[in-house]
């Protein structure tokens, strides 16, 4: 069973969710939890039988689908992505325990398992076409959370998500199948699996047009800056669940893609591209984080508070060394798990008030002491503070840029300042001070089933802040094998002394 | 004093023109037995146009491949088959919608159906010939019978767009005329095969008149095709007829048309002229692009879905463009394709025509909004069939916009994939349009809405099955695929 | 002796967590009394361990490897912890600080109704500032760092009503993290250059360090170091840490958190050996700082800012110690300073429950009458502070000028020596206003009262170190010093002289404070001087930050947002989608429905072709 471990978490939701339509809308939410929550134990086994190891891809699949033209269904799983979808189907899980829409509850719910399923697959599929598939088909659920169960401006934010995206993937799909041309002139058959591409090693300047088509695919998903005004819509419109997902998986769509595909295929344009890359995050992280402070809506300061740590995921990605790789994978999980609590802590008090501006709270410390404290110590871990999970990956995406260059990395390094000054003006004016508005007086203290979904993500906050080992260990390894790939790909002198090569240093030592 | 000239029957290949001949006889039979009764049901009628529709179908898997017949007028290469397959198979599916629940003035007629067949007849001979006498006699014959059958809709916008249609038909037919005319002139033949020779030896020269008559010929097929700017006539004839023969022409006469302008624009653009090539190229990215434009701003679905199969049209003529065998095959595959959902689509609009005339339009996107709390199942469906036609996959359309785009790359028509990639981005609007008044708006309060009122089981049916091979696409890609690509291939295309 | 490092270290961790179960109860008693107990037993252990290690320093140092911490690629960082000489002083410094001050606040907060939450951030910071000085590499130095960082925010703005007090937190966490970019950069600086973040590994490999290279190091992780110990120009927040309660203000601000800095000097030293001229810097700030302080310490009318200043102030003699090489001297100074500032400011809080929380000494005097024990107290940390043999500020301060003179800085030993002075005067000046001269208090109607008597039995402990902990000198040197460099003194001809010289100028300004302020106060006129104006205003230094960097910032973030994010970045996007738009809505008039108009396009399309394709022609012959 564990050969087709694969297709299975890939599918269940999609069928068990489909199963659902037959359940009673009033009976669906255990429902639809139960699914998550069994799908999560699934990818729980899947890490119990992952070897650890093994660098490279475990439990493959692959069965052709149009082989005519060499699309196949290949699936899956290393050390980068086993992480990844274990964050998402624990955040499913987590963000549908405790949901709290209450009107077409049942067509939400299905439409997240939906959701899941594009999800986990966009992080196990080795075929480019089944890449872009899951990846495609991930916009058409989530449009529908924000359309339906979305705030008022919804339809003008759902469509800017949905297109924004979808162009930029469009010229993605333009770059795979130029990649696929090359692999048939190189080799006479047509061919989508990322596996076979990874054996090409092209020239210089086509890496760079090809880098191109897949940059703006996956730079509009992160979002990059220019690309990312979408995103504060999104985010203000959706309904909690739609940003939690949305913040904690959605987006590391993107910056997974960069490492499954622009590294290991185009590591000189990587090389070349890695300044303007870095000098785009840097501006992501500077730029908006002070957009962030200036907000006055809350949900909208972690909004933007996510562009900021892309930046820095960004930026560990292309310090294209083992350290800011590995380090960046490593945010991205923890970012998922950080960002979609604190938007589920922006849920609670919306439930509560229907409002998000900052100035409608003040003196929340005093009404709802736990809830400050769960939101304190997501704050500190968003801004990074060490020990917990925020720390390891900032520290060693920017530790890994370094190498790198020194200037890019102190402007960078600004991150851990202007992060603390949005993160706590906002802490300040949402739970410090008196009770200045009487609305705020008797607000109850976060209940149950809102302890749920938050005692879990704080306890990891801290575990895997203190003990990141389980997850960075499989991560290295993998990464040390990508990066040595790529070093034996790298045709031009410079990628071959950019990017380092493991073996080599490894010895050193 | 002539010496009669003997033909022995066996040189005729007459199997080559079977096909043909049952639509033909089918059409008479309809006709005599509508003279032997009066008004039996419309339903005999539909179901004797299946029978000999499936009669011709079975006839053309009969016929071998690559050979010329009837003093080699006809030809029966890889396109002319999968031309015909395309044309009767569309057909088949498209003349099941007839089955409405309300009756409609044109089914009450026997001659709606015999025409039906004697287009289709026409059709076929458009493809399956190369020589230009007869592609002209097939094109008038289904253009005459549609122009008629437009008509009989019997409605005040149903007879203008008829006359309209009818119109411009004979400006391009004279197009068509003066175009092979002058391609006579230059070769002393009417078979493309023949023109082709003569005009490869002698180089393309006179190249003024070789550039004239190649305008004609756009000038007539783009009309057939709808290329802007020849398409002016498409969404008044749209929204004058039926959804269900909209949903037809935009599938049925383009093919064929698509499939002569590959015959002649494949040596066409052999030649070093570059005019030619850029001429095309406009014509796609123009096609493409500004119906797409349009689209954006139509009020009536209908309309918006004229323009959309315009602007797939523009797509799809990248392939004549392109001229490899993978973007040949790509065009063939994309039709298959757009077949299936398209009849989806046009099918959701047909089932909920009501008979009254809701103002202007039939089918205005507000008659949508809020389908999903009356009619959830109504609703997956468009919004499938939408999906499908803006390219997310697993949708099959995809599937055709891939291979398309691929075979753009593939022959280094970088510039072009990147349009047609973009296009499909902006198209996405429009099709999206719809779905949000589906699912993110509210019911109208006045009127009823009854979005299955106009469909019966074999029209529910016909729905259920564009449905699957929408959803399921993906696993008849690779079939169709081979199939195309060898069919395409052994015609040396 | 490894379970005692581990009980030293997680004691104060168990009292925080378990005080923070009841974190939102209303006070008990209890969280008080088992935080107190804990770091009792924590102080405990770590005596034992610097009874072993004194035993044989050499031999017993004390290194365990608890576990892997984060490793990716050739980085591997552990949780290591080391006892040696200089962590083991610094461990019962904070152990012994922490426990008296954690004694002394049961019933300094008891009437506070988050009491319990405080003993739970209180002992937080304890263990973070442990594991600051007993990690054995600067992945975990950063980590205590970042620690107490937080603990001290919380604990500043632990009366979060207070808009001041929450603001003086954030004030103080950002600064701290600006600082902290500088330590994180000398981090990464030292991984890439030795490939390892182990103190020792670390340090052996410098040697073979290009010299601008261990410069630039060494700058970086000073840049680190002056955020914590809050030097200029980055000492704007701790005179407004003052916010937080008095305990705090003597255990985080004053005892041990504001030394880290030094700290990171010491335990660096085999690093800033190497670069002479960067010490010579840090000594130069340090020197600077001590004045800079002293003066505006002088004209200050809060008790807990002059005493902050006056820590302020202390802390530039630490730092220029440690930069002129001699450790030893700094860890020494770190140490007795650490007694007598504590006990000053438990004295402070004393002073300020008799009077109400009111700060103004101007709005006090006399109360020897009616605290005698406090007051005695404070003045024994003063006179140690003003540096009057035979209390500890005594030796350990006279050290240090004797190291600015022998290393031949007459300047540095100029400033120090001055600010000796102004040091003696602002502590008396402070005593006298407080304790002695008319009972201004009286007609502002309070009624002050002593403390809890157990409050002051805290307090003893500390008094009776800052008296003799100097005494202690020698045997401390030869402890610290097989460790750290010892340092040659040259000048036992003049050390006489030199201690001579500095005990005058001490005692000329207490002199000179206890007769001004005797009877009545500083002639008003004096309060005119531009000089007293730019000394109250501390140099208009925070007015400056106020204008230059955060007004600014944030009028620049509201224009990213409003002016370029929506405007100028969104509105593109919005625009591009528009145009497309608009494009349909001008050109659909093509779609007339007019027959005759539909012909007419059909047939200008033929002829555009034409015309083009003719011209085509002609051009294509013409061009041959």
């Amino acid at each position: 069973m564990s050969e087709h471990i694969l297709s299975i978490l890939v599918f269940f939701p999609l069928v068990a969710g489909l199963l659902g339509i037959l359940v009673d809308k009033d009976s669906i939410r255990p429902y639809a939890i139960t699914v998550a929550g069994i799908e999560f134990i699934l990818s729980i086994w899947l890490w119990s039988e992952f070897d650890m190891n093994f660098a490279g891809m475990q439990f493959i699949e692959s069965v052709p689908l149009i082989e005519q033209f060499g699309i196949s269904y290949t699936l899956g799983v290393d050390g980068i992505s086993l992480f990844l979808i274990i964050m998402t189907t624990l955040v499913t899980f987590i963000s549908l325990g405790s949901l709290t829409v209450t009107n077409r509850v049942k067509e939400l719910m299905i439409t997240v398992l939906v959701l899941e399923l594009t999800m986990v697959g966009v992080f196990v599929a080795l075929d480019a076409i089944l890449f872009y598939l899951f990846w495609e088909l991930s916009l058409v659920p989530m449009l529908y959370i924000i359309g339906v169960w979305g705030g008022p401006k919804r339809l003008y934010a759902g469509i800017k998500f949905f297109l924004y995206t979808f162009t930029g993937s469009l010229i993605m799909l333009v770059g795979m199948l130029y990649m696929a041309y090359l692999y048939y002139q190189a080799t006479g058959t047509w061919s989508f699996s990322l596996l076979e591409w990874y054996r090409l090693q092209l020239p210089y300047d086509l890496q760079l047009w090809l880098f191109g088509a897949f940059f703006l695919g996956f730079a509009i998903k992160v979002p990059m800056f220019p690309f990312h005004t979408w995103l504060p819509y999104a985010h203000g419109q959706a309904p909690t669940i739609g940003s939690v997902i949305l913040a904690a998986v959605l987006l590391k769509m993107g910056t997974y893609g960069f490492v499954r595909f622009s590294l290991p295929l185009f590591p000189d344009a990587s090389v070349t591209f890695m300044v303007p890359i870095a000098v785009l995050a840097i501006i992501m992280i500077i730029y908006t984080a002070m957009v962030a402070y200036a907000q006055e809506d809350i949900k909208q300061v972690v909004a933007y508070s996510s562009v900021s740590h892309m930046g820095v995921i960004i930026l560990g990605t292309f310090a294209l060394n083992v350290e800011g790789i590995t380090g960046s994978i490593f945010l991205m999980i923890s970012h998922g798990i950080v960002s979609g609590a604190l938007f589920m802590l922006v849920g609670v008090i919306y439930d509560r008030r229907h409002t998000k501006l900052m100035s409608e709270f003040g003196g929340l410390a005093h009404v709802m002491p736990r809830f400050a404290t769960i939101f304190g110590i997501m704050m500190m871990a968003s801004v990074g503070l060490p020990l917990t999970i925020g720390f390891v990956g900032e520290f060693l995406s920017l530790l890994g840029f370094y190498e790198q260059s020194h200037m890019l990395t102190l402007l960078a390094g600004t991150a851990i300042i202007v992060g603390a000054i949005y993160m706590l003006s906002a802490y300040k004016k949402a739970f410090f001070g008196e009770v200045t508005n009487e609305k705020n007086r008797n607000l109850p203290d976060v209940n149950r089933v809102e302890l749920f979904a938050l005692v879990p993500l704080t306890a990891l906050v801290v575990i895997l802040g203190v003990y990141p080992k389980p997850i960075l260990e499989p991560v290295d390894r993998s990464v040390t094998a990508m990066v040595k790939l790529m070093h034996a790909k790298a045709v031009t002198d410079e990628g071959k002394d950019r990017i380092a090569d493991v073996l080599v240093t490894k010895e050193a030592k | 004093m002539l010496a009669p000239v003997n033909v022995s029957l066996d040189s005729l290949h007459i199997e080559t023109l079977i096909p043909m001949l049952i639509a033909i006889g089918g059409a008479l039979v309809i006709l005599v037995a509508d003279l032997a009764k009066k008004n039996l049901d419309k339903s005999l009628y539909i179901m004797m146009t299946v029978i000999f529709l499936l009669l011709d179908l079975g006839a053309l898997f009969q016929t071998d491949l690559n050979q010329h017949g009837f003093f080699d007028v006809m030809l029966v290469d890889g396109l002319a088959v999968l031309g015909q397959l395309i044309v009767i198979l569309g057909s088949l599916l498209f003349v099941m919608l007839s089955f409405s629940k309300k009756s409609f003035h044109e089914y009450l007629y026997a001659e709606y159906f015999a025409f039906y067949l004697f287009m289709v007849a026409g059709f076929q001979f458009m493809v399956a010939s190369d020589n230009l006498i007869l592609i002209f006699v097939g094109l008038e014959t289904s253009s005459l019978a549609l122009y008629t059958m437009i008509a009989m809709h019997n409605r005040a916008t149903a007879l203008e767009a008829a006359v309209k249609y009818f119109t411009m038909g004979a400006l391009s037919a004279g197009m068509f005329a003066f175009g092979s005319m002058i391609l006579y002139a230059l070769s002393g033949s009417v078979e493309i095969s023949k023109i082709a020779e003569v005009m490869t030896a002698s180089g393309f020269e006179p190249m003024a008149l070789v550039i004239v008559a190649t305008i004609f010929m756009i000038g007539a097929f783009g009309f057939k095709m709808a290329l802007v700017p020849f398409h002016t006539w498409v969404p008044d004839i749209y929204e004058g007829s039926t959804a269900a023969l909209a949903g037809f022409m935009s599938i049925v006469p383009k093919v064929a048309a698509l499939v002569v302008t590959m015959r002649l624009f494949e040596f066409l653009l052999q030649s070093e002229i570059v005019w030619v090539e850029i001429m095309i190229y406009a014509l796609v990215v123009l096609t493409m692009t500004l119906a797409n434009i349009w689209a954006l701003v139509q009020d009536d679905v209908k309309r918006m879905l004229a323009y959309s199969s315009i602007s797939h049209t523009g797509f799809v003529m990248a392939a004549v463009l392109i001229g490899t065998t993978h973007a040949n095959s790509a065009l063939f595959i994309y039709w298959f394709l757009f077949l299936f959902t398209n009849l989806g689509a046009f099918a959701m609009l047909w089932s909920s025509r009501s008979k009254r005339n809701e103002g202007r339009y039939d089918h205005t996107f507000e008659k949508f909004s809020g389908l999903i709390k009356t009619m959830p199942l109504a609703a997956f469906l468009i919004a499938i069939f939408m999906l499908s036609l803006a390219g997310v996959p697993p949708f099959s359309m995809f599937f055709g916009k891939m291979y398309m785009i691929s075979s753009a790359v593939t022959s280094g028509y970088m510039t072009l994939a990147i349009i047609m990639a973009l296009n499909s981005a902006i198209a996405a609007y429009y099709y999206l349009k719809i779905i949000f008044y589906m699912f993110f708006k509210e019911p109208l309060a006045n009127v009823e809405v009854d979005p299955m009122g106009n469909a019966t089981l074999s029209v529910k049916s016909v729905i259920g099955m564009a449905a699957f091979f929408t959803i399921f696409g993906i696993f008849f890609v690779n079939p169709i695929m081979e199939m195309v690509t060898y069919f395409v291939y052994t015609s040396g295309y | 002796m490894e379970k005692y490092l581990y009980i030293a270290l997680f004691a104060p961790l168990l009292g925080s967590l378990t005080a923070a179960l009841f974190g939102a109860r209303p006070k008990t008693l209890f969280t008080g009394l088992w935080t107190s107990g804990l770091l009792a037993v924590s102080w405990i252990s770590s005596i034992l361990l610097f009874l072993h290690v004194y035993a044989d320093p050499s031999a017993n140092v004390v290194h365990v490897k608890m576990i892997d911490w984060i490793s990716a690629g050739n980085l591997s960082i552990p949780f290591g912890f080391v006892v040696d000489q200089v962590s083991v002083t610094m461990m019962i410094v904070v152990t012994t600080v922490s426990t008296m001050v954690h004694v002394y606040a049961i019933g300094y907060m008891s009437h506070d109704k988050g009491f319990n939450r405080f003993f739970s951030w209180l002992s937080a910071f304890v263990f973070s500032m442990m594991i600051l000085v007993m990690s054995d590499n600067f992945a975990g130095l950063f980590i205590g760092w970042e620690g107490v960082g937080l603990c001290s925010w919380g604990l500043i703005g632990f009366w979060y009503h207070k808009q001041s007090a929450t603001w003086a937190a954030n004030e103080a966490f950002i600064m701290n993290r600006i600082a902290d970019l500088g330590m994180l950069i000398g981090i990464f600086l030292i991984y890439w250059n030795t490939g390892t973040l182990q103190y020792n590994e670390a340090f052996t490999a410098m040697p073979n360090l290009e010299h601008t290279l261990l410069i630039t190091i060494g700058s970086f992780l000073f840049v680190g170091a002056m955020g914590k110990s809050a030097q200029f120009p980055l000492h704007t927040w701790l005179a407004d840490a003052m916010e937080g309660p008095t305990p705090v203000s003597a255990l985080i601000h004053a005892a041990t958190m504001v030394t880290a800095g030094v700290y990171l000097v010491i335990r660096a030293n085999p690093l800033y050996d190497l670069i002479p001229e960067v010490g010579y810097v840090i000594a130069s700030l340090g020197a600077f700082v001590a004045m800079f302080a002293a003066t505006m310490a002088l004209v200050n009318r809060d008790i807990k800012r002059i005493i902050a200043y006056s820590t302020l102030s202390q802390l530039g003699y630490m730092f220029v110690a440690a930069g002129l090489g001699a450790y030893w001297v700094a860890l020494f100074h770190l140490m007795t300073h650490a007694f007598f500032k504590a006990l000053l400011f438990l004295g402070a809080g004393n002073v300020m429950h008799a009077m109400d929380d009111e700060l103004d000494p101007f709005k006090m005097g006399g109360l020897y009458k009616v605290m005698k024990p406090t007051a005695i107290l404070m003045i024994l940390a003063s006179v140690a502070l003003a540096g009057i043999y035979p209390f500890a500020g005594f030796f350990s301060k006279d050290k240090i000028l004797e190291v600015a003179f022998n290393g031949d800085h007459y300047i540095l030993w100029g400033v120090l020596w001055v600010t000796a002075g102004l040091t003696a005067f602002y502590s008396f000046r402070l005593i006298m206003l407080t304790f002695f001269g008319d009972e201004r208090y009286k007609k502002l109607g309070f009624h002050p009262h002593e403390a809890y008597p157990y409050m002051l039995w805290a307090m003893a402990p500390l008094a009776v170190l800052a008296a003799v902990a100097g005494f202690f000198e020698h045997s401390f040197v030869h402890f610290v010093t097989t460790l750290l460099p010892s340092y040659e003194f040259h000048t036992h001809h003049v050390e006489m002289i030199l201690i001579a010289v500095t005990s005058t100028i001490a005692i000329l300004g207490i002199a000179t404070a206890v007769i001004i302020y005797k009877n009545g106060m500083l002639h008003p006129k004096w309060m005119e001087r531009p000089c007293y104006k730019l000394f109250t205003n501390q140099y208009y230094i925070p007015q400056f930050y106020d204008a230059v960097f955060s007004r600014p910032y944030k009028e620049l973030s509201v224009i990213f947002w409003k002016q370029i994010d929506m405007k100028i970045v969104d509105a593109t996007v919005d625009l591009i989608a528009n145009t497309l738009f608009n494009i349909g809505k001008d050109t659909r008039g093509v779609q007339s429905g007019n027959l005759s108009i539909m012909l007419r396009w059909m047939a200008l399309g033929v002829t555009m072709l034409l015309i083009f394709g003719l011209i085509f022609v002609a051009a294509a012959t013409l061009l041959g």
